[in-house]
């Protein structure tokens, strides 16, 4: 009884997504919606992995690349890239991926201790990891990936 | 205690701890700095605690000032970088505010309290012998305590409020090492108070009291706007577009009307923070034996309330500053022989959609000079700074961070500093501040602030394919230089390029550069944004120099690859085309004036502020964004910061600031005799030029739009009929062209509006070239110069209506009275400038006047001096070698034998503030280079009261 309770509220639904060549993934909770990329303003003198600021409905949201935050190179704008909008304490922030996969339910109880280094990226960006049948999820930690720059 | 008091207390209490709130954080900043000084948060922290320190004494909490005045003492230490903050410098001062806050959330019985151990620990520090006692925090014992220093460290790792809790427990113990028993009950049931409070950050007002009637009337306009939508809907869905317009325009007007009734929610009368200053006035003459009044007007001049509420704290920094340094003490004022009580005029006014605060006193003054010196041996500016400096900016200097006042210390604002603090709260608010002051007659500080922050005008500009918004506030005027005259006009100063403007030289910026992004500029003919790659605005590469024209071929062989196709125009053709004109948005930011070079000026529009996320908040370039109409996002450009980023600043800046002071004296002596005229035609070969500041507009007609009614030619204009005059009616010139299209140049004179006939091209130019008054002059042409290598005859053109419309003139009547009453006074003309004294004296003696003229003060003065008898008033202008024209009026009116003498100024300059000086000289009446009517006139009504008197 506790045991099915327990495995229950274990299960989270994942949302999937590509960033470079590895698959990531954040709690669908977190995403309030995803778009795919539309008119974007440079804001010059920005760092370099803030790809530029968006409408979204009349709020001004920023958006970043989420592979060049990770330490990756720029993502190339293809018809496949989408931008991710998480709401986090300071406002809503975009997310720039390469492109989007499906939504798959894992059970956190199997997640594994994030690697070092996964597909380029620093280890300490990463709750953890989770295995599928035939790949890898990395699970986003999204308070680090947000964190500003004063303290990378 | 009075409920006022306590009142006072309150706020006192909550403004510092919010102040006090983030400088931990400040603290630690500075401590990882290390030898590597940051000014800035040492800047800010010091003033946190000064101005707690100053308001603590103010309300009687010694205990608090005792504290706060150690600490100062320690961060003014490693201000002056005689001394290193090192960790346990900065421990010492970490466990010291804590001290403080707590003092504070505990006021009332902060005299109570024992802050001998952070008093003895900070002494230790200031003299250098930083006790063990207090810096090591490698003493990891949380809890034991002696070692006070040992709680900083689960401050620097643990969340807030468990720093908080183990401060609090630790400051607990402290107090029971002393001896004071009852005391400590209090502290220790304050603690928990404390970390109640704390947790919870000090927030202003969050709820807003709104009148009925006006949340009534928003409701009306939210129903209409709802009305609207469904019109907008069913138009939409029927598909008539001519409906659609009329909807578009409603929904247009409920949306403007309804953002009004919202703005109109915010609002809140000023008087919230006036309120409390004439119980601070009082309690503070009274302490200080001084006596004084003070007067508030416009209390309920309205602000959006986020602006009043940020107001609070510079006016009453401003007031008690006043007070205790403005006003004299009494002996001081009796032995000056100014009234015993002093005065003080708080006074907020409505002017250009802008709120003016403007706080008088009559006091001492600031002595520019001796701000200076002070500022020189700071080490704040240079010595040549100094030197180049106007009479304001020496003032102004008291604005700069780390900026003494008052020679002596008095308990209460101490060391006056403070007013970088108020200026950096105005800036904040989208404010500006400004210091007049006259040494022993008072000081005027002017506030402007914007009415709100919420939805501001601003000029659209683009460059580099992204549109940005300036604050019309920041704007003073939008600049285009044609591709031919920006040889001319633009010059290098150092690495710095410069324009001329009107005979000054404004700095330029390009904004491309500033934020590093690729140089480019708009192609009008092709619609298109085209990369730049001149270096210099003012690129000189002439065929003609062999140095420049190497250069021009190896940049046309490095641009060969991407230009050949795109047709080589040559460097040369490129350059002369309309499009690299230069666009040039001049902006001011209070304290200095700069050009900012951009793409393209597009339209002025008002735009709603939003702020940027909180991973471009290190942006400085931007105070936020806004969206456009279409949808898309502009940035906010911060005209200040840009300066900055620019390496352009006023008072900070340097060398380049030097080099650029020297050359506007330079372009000033050349300049003084600059005349901006413009130029026109009317038959096809004569040129001719009339004084551009005389023109009211210029515009196209077609020939068969005049109306011959008699011999009089009329236009029908706005609704009336305008009088049409050609220059061949009254001089000896060749006849109007014959053509389709014509110029009307529309001058207003005599009370009228006329129209003269003309054909193009028109142009606008400043000559300083010497003027020919003699040889081609005849009736309706007062002279001639040589313009751009043609001779240009110069109009009189009220000569020319005279010629057509005597009856008009009124001057004419005025001269037979003079000539009925065999009345006719002298008058001194006194101009450095040939041209000006002979048309001046062409006037006056048309009326019947007799002239006498002066070349520049000191000669004016012998004139005068020479025929004291006759001369009945005096013409002067300003700008003058030897003595300038201020000088001389208040000679003549300090002298007891001239001092009834009229002085009527005429001059270029009209700026208000030359105004107010030319008033503070004794100049009686103030007239623009040379509007001959309205000098004869003011010059016949002075010399009627003259005889009258």
């Amino acid at each position: 009884m506790e045991q099915a309770t327990s495995r229950q509220g274990n299960l989270i639904e994942l949302a999937t997504f590509q960033v470079g060549e590895a698959l990531c993934g954040m709690e669908i909770q977190q995403i309030q919606e995803i778009n795919k990329l539309p008119q974007i303003t440079k804001v010059p003198q920005a760092p370099q992995d803030i790809l530029g600021i968006l409408n979204l409905r009349g709020q001004i949201v920023t958006v970043i690349d989420l592979a060049q935050r990770l330490g990756l190179g720029a993502t190339e704008i293809t018809p496949q890239v989408r931008v991710i909008i998480v709401n986090t304490a300071g406002g809503k922030v975009g997310l720039l991926v390469k492109q989007i996969h499906d939504v798959v339910e894992v059970d956190l109880l199997k997640k594994e201790p994030a690697p070092v280094n996964m597909g380029g990226m620093q280890g300490r960006y990463f709750a953890g990891v989770c295995k599928q049948e035939n790949s890898l999820i990395g699970l986003l930690h999204l308070d680090k990936v947000l964190a500003c720059n004063e303290e990378q | 205690m009075s409920n006022e008091d306590n009142v006072l207390l309150q706020t006192f209490v909550d403004e510092s701890l919010k102040h006090l709130a983030d400088i931990e954080k400040d603290l630690r900043f500075i401590e990882k700095g290390g030898g590597d000084l940051d000014e800035a948060p040492v800047d800010k922290v010091f003033r946190v605690v000064h101005s707690i320190k100053g308001s603590a004494g103010f309300v009687g909490l010694t205990v608090v000032k005792d504290l706060s005045q150690a600490i100062e003492n320690i961060l003014g230490l490693i201000r002056g970088r005689k001394l290193m903050p090192t960790p346990a410098v900065i421990n010492a001062l970490l466990l010291a505010t804590e001290a403080l806050q707590k003092l504070l959330v505990n006021a009332p019985e902060s005299k109570a309290i024992d802050i001998s151990v952070h008093l003895a620990a900070l002494h230790a520090v200031a003299t250098g012998m930083v006790s063990t006692e207090i810096s090591p925090l490698s003493l990891d014992k949380p809890m034991q305590p002696t070692a006070e220093g040992s709680v900083s460290v689960p401050i620097a790792k643990s969340d807030p409020l468990s720093s908080k809790e183990s401060a609090m427990s630790e400051a607990v113990q402290t107090q029971n090492v002393s001896s004071r028993q009852p005391e400590n009950a209090i502290i220790a049931s304050t603690a928990t108070d404390q970390v109640g409070l704390d947790s919870s950050p000090v927030q202003t007002d969050t709820s807003l009291r709104v009148s009925v009637s006006l949340l009534d009337q928003l409701m009306n306009l939210a129903g209409e706007l709802v009305l609207s939508r469904n019109q907008l809907l069913q138009t939409i869905s029927s598909g008539a577009v001519h409906e659609a317009e009329a909807v578009g325009q409603r929904i247009d007007q409920v949306t403007s009307e309804l953002q009004e009734a919202i703005m109109l929610t915010r609002m809140q009368p000023i008087g919230n923070v006036f309120g409390k200053f004439p119980r601070v006035v009082r309690d503070l003459s009274k302490m200080l034996g001084k006596q004084l009044d003070l007067t508030i007007i416009g209390q309920e001049v309205e602000l959006d309330k986020t602006i009043i509420e940020a107001l609070g704290d510079p006016l009453t920094h401003l007031i008690r500053n006043g007070v205790i340094h403005g006003i004299e003490t009494l002996e001081e004022r009796v032995q000056k022989g100014k009234p015993r009580r002093g005065t003080m005029l708080l006074k907020a006014y409505h002017a250009a959609g802008q709120v003016v605060i403007e706080i008088h006193d009559d006091g001492r003054g600031v002595d520019g000079d001796l701000v200076a010196a002070t500022a020189l041996t700071r080490g704040l500016i240079t010595a040549e700074q100094a030197k180049v400096m106007s009479a304001k900016e020496r003032i102004n200097l008291i604005l700069l961070p780390g900026f003494p006042t008052a020679p002596e210390e008095t308990d209460i604002s101490g060391r006056g500093v403070g007013m970088d603090l108020v200026k950096a709260n105005l800036d904040h608010l989208g404010g500006s501040i400004d210091i007049e002051s006259t040494v022993g007659k008072g000081t005027t500080i002017s506030i402007k602030l914007p009415l709100t922050l919420a939805i501001i005008p601003c000029q659209i500009i683009m460059t580099g394919d992204e549109r940005y918004a300036i604050p019309q506030v920041n704007l003073e005027e939008l600049l285009r230089i044609p591709a031919a005259q920006i040889k001319e006009r633009v010059e290098r100063v150092g690495d710095a390029e410069v324009v001329r403007l009107r005979g000054n030289l404004l700095p330029l910026i390009r904004m491309a550069d500033v934020l590093t992004i690729e140089r480019t500029y708009y192609d009008d003919e092709q619609s298109s944004i085209r990369s730049d790659r001149r270096c210099n605005i003012a690129d000189r590469r002439s065929k003609t120099t062999p140095l420049f024209a190497s250069a021009t071929q190896t940049l046309n062989r490095s641009d060969a690859g991407d230009e050949e196709t795109a047709g080589r125009h040559s460097q040369q053709d490129r350059r002369q085309s309309p499009a690299s004109a230069l666009n040039i948005v001049v902006v001011s930011t209070g304290v200095m004036k700069y050009g900012l070079i951009v793409d393209r000026l597009l339209d002025s529009e008002e735009i709603v502020i939003k702020p940027l996320g909180r991973h471009l908040q290190q942006c400085q370039g931007y105070a936020g964004a806004t969206i456009m109409g279409d949808g898309r996002i502009a940035l906010i450009l911060d005209v200040a910061n840009l300066a900055r980023m620019a390496g352009l600043t006023s008072l900070e800046g340097s060398r380049r600031a030097l080099e650029l002071a020297e050359v506007a004296r330079d372009s000033q002596t050349k300049s003084r005799d600059q005349q901006s005229l413009l130029i026109f035609r009317s038959s096809s070969t004569e040129q001719f030029g009339v004084p551009l500041h005389l023109v009211e507009r210029v515009e196209k007609i077609r020939q068969a739009e005049i109306e011959m009614l008699g011999n009089r030619r009329v236009l029908q204009y706005r609704g009336g009929s305008l009088p049409l005059v050609r220059l061949d009616d009254t001089a000896g010139v060749l006849p109007l062209v014959e053509q389709e299209n014509l110029l009307v140049i529309v001058f207003h004179l005599m009370g009228r509006d006329v129209g003269l006939l003309a054909s193009g091209p028109v142009d606008a130019v400043e000559v300083s070239t010497e003027i020919d008054v003699s040889t081609l002059r005849q009736p309706g042409i007062m002279g001639s110069a040589i313009i751009s290598g043609k001779t240009t005859l110069l109009v009189d053109i009220f000569a020319i209506v005279q010629g057509v419309h005597p009856e008009w003139c009124p001057a004419s009547a005025s001269r037979e009275e003079w000539a009925e009453g065999e009345y006719s006074a002298t008058v001194l003309i006194v101009d450095d400038s040939v041209f000006f004294r002979n048309q001046v004296r062409s006037y006056l003696e048309e009326v019947g006047l007799k002239v006498l003229e002066g070349c520049d003060g000191v000669d004016a003065w012998r004139v005068l001096e020479e025929n004291a008898e006759t001369i009945a008033m005096v013409v002067t202008d300003i700008e003058m070698p030897n003595m300038d024209g201020f000088l001389l009026a208040r000679k003549i009116k300090d002298s007891p034998q001239y001092n009834q003498l009229p002085v009527i100024a005429l001059t270029t300059l009209a700026a208000e503030e030359d105004v107010a000086k030319g008033k503070a000289a004794g100049i009686d009446a103030y007239h623009i280079k040379l509007d001959r009517e309205r000098l004869v006139e003011c010059v016949c009504q002075y010399l009627q009261l003259a005889e009258t008197v």
